[in-house]
């Protein structure tokens, strides 16, 4: 540093003030380290939570394949009535479904967390989109009887990942249907917020859930009854899933809760906005000479 | 040299990460961001990745969004396509400081990538960090090298508005 016409007092001090700021910079460095230490370790434990995933995965699985497998058995026996046959079909059909709901979403997970996932906007009849979701959920759950009542005051079309948005809501309707009790209600409402943001919530008559437990639910394998006990199915990926794509869709997920009379899920979410200039706008070529703002590395 | 209509670009989103043995010029835009790029001069095989956050707590998938699984996931990634790690060079860039707020996540985002590449002992050979602008940069799979621009707008996350 310049110290000319400085005096001596002005120089330590100075100095002091250097010291300090990299003394700050130290303790944050320290900071960091010290929480990326809880980090991990919260990492390790998530991946012993993998096992327990692992082993509930295997009757997700199986068992629909076991259905499956004894149904189309019985009908190529050729001893079944044609109402028999027809009502076997739709058993087939209905636990096809929800294979095909897990394994779509462990291949999402999995692409979400090796980071793999592409956002593929387009305008999307969000409307329609619930419609189609509540008859298919009707119809698959016809057992447990859900009675979804959708209120509409979104927008007509609303700039997103149509594919993604299946998917989290999927999650969603899983899940309500999951706690609901035979014929209860779920409320399906959208709306439009401030900033255009959509809201759309799932509510449920259900078990509840306590208030300590509101953000572990979104961890991932988490479930919150587990052990031999466990009354409810499913992996504990549902909820990680809708987090982590709420947030690639550049939304928020929230919830409401009372024990014993129900949760309402909350997302919301922003038109999309990816920067479609930035592909069009600098094109690569390092024989070419830079503008000023332009640096190459 | 490949011939530029022999290149693939792509764009990659916040969250998300991508290497390859082939030359591809990777679009992304950063705001408080940051991109960890990885080559591997002798193999030929380049990667990179676009994190929001320094670390992840456990709360929703263990994605690419955060740095501390954004880095190590990259490192795998080069590795599968033949990158040697005792090769690897990397170039960090982004980590603006486009708000007031003292809650600096810009800042930790480098630091993140900073400490977990001191860690796995691969040099930084290039960063372009800080400051208070956006940047867009095009990363080559195929050479390493990175052509940096700053942007005018405005942008706070994961180069969205």
């Amino acid at each position: 540093m310049d110290t000319s016409g400085l005096t001596d007092f002005q120089i330590l001090k100075e100095l002091e003030n250097r010291l300090k700021i990299s003394h700050d910079a130290l303790a944050d460095h320290m900071r960091i380290a010290e929480k990326l230490k809880d980090v991990n370790h919260k990492l390790l434990e998530s991946e012993k939570l993998k096992s327990n995933f692992l082993s509930n995965i295997k009757n997700e699985i199986k068992n629909p394949l076991t259905a499956i497998l004894g149904l189309a058995n019985l009908m190529l026996s050729g001893e079944v009535s044609e109402q028999k046959f027809l009502d076997y079909v739709k058993l087939i059909y209905d636990e096809t479904f929800e294979l095909n709901f897990q394994l779509k979403n462990i291949c999402l997970a999995a692409d979400l967390e090796g980071g793999v996932v592409d956002v593929q906007v387009s305008h999307v009849n969000i409307k329609h989109l619930l419609e189609r979701l509540i008859v298919s959920y009707e119809s698959v759950f016809h057992h447990s009887k859900p009675q979804f009542k959708l209120v509409y005051n979104g927008p007509e079309l609303f700039y997103t990942d149509s594919g993604k948005m299946h998917i989290l809501i999927s999650n969603l309707f899983s899940n309500a249907i999951k706690f609901s009790d035979k014929g209860s209600i779920i409320q399906v409402t959208a709306e439009v917020g401030s900033n255009n943001k959509i809201y759309i919530s799932v509510k449920d008559e259900g078990i509840g859930i306590r208030e300590e437990d509101f953000e572990r639910i979104f961890g991932r394998f988490v479930q919150l009854d587990s052990g031999k006990s466990k009354e409810y199915p499913g992996h504990g990926l549902g909820l990680a899933i809708v987090k982590s794509l709420t947030e690639l869709l550049d939304g928020e997920v929230n919830l409401e809760s009372i024990e014993g009379e129900g949760t309402t899920f909350i997302i919301a979410l922003s038109e999309y906005q990816q920067n479609e200039k930035a592909l069009q706008d600098i094109d690569f070529d390092d024989n070419l000479l830079f503008g000023e703002d332009e640096i190459l590395f | 040299m490949i011939k530029e209509e022999a290149v693939n670009k792509f764009f990659l989103v916040p969250s998300a990460l991508i290497a390859s043995e082939k030359d591809l010029h990777v679009t992304t835009v950063l705001g408080s961001c940051v991109a960890v790029c990885l080559y591997d001069p002798i193999h030929k095989v380049g990667g990179i990745n676009h994190y929001m956050m320094p670390l992840w707590n456990g709360d929703g998938l263990a994605t690419p969004k955060f740095g501390n699984i954004a880095i190590p996931k990259l490192v795998e990634e080069v590795k599968r396509k033949g990158a040697k790690p005792y090769q690897l060079q990397a170039k960090i860039f982004g980590g603006a400081n486009q708000s007031n707020s003292s809650f600096n996540i810009g800042e930790k985002n480098i630091h993140v990538a900073r400490q977990m590449l001191e860690e796995l002992k691969i040099a930084i050979v290039a960063s372009h960090t800080g400051g208070h602008k956006g940047r867009r940069i095009v990363f080559s799979t195929g050479t390493g090298k990175v052509q940096m621009k700053f942007i005018e707008n405005t942008f706070t996350n994961g180069g969205r508005k």
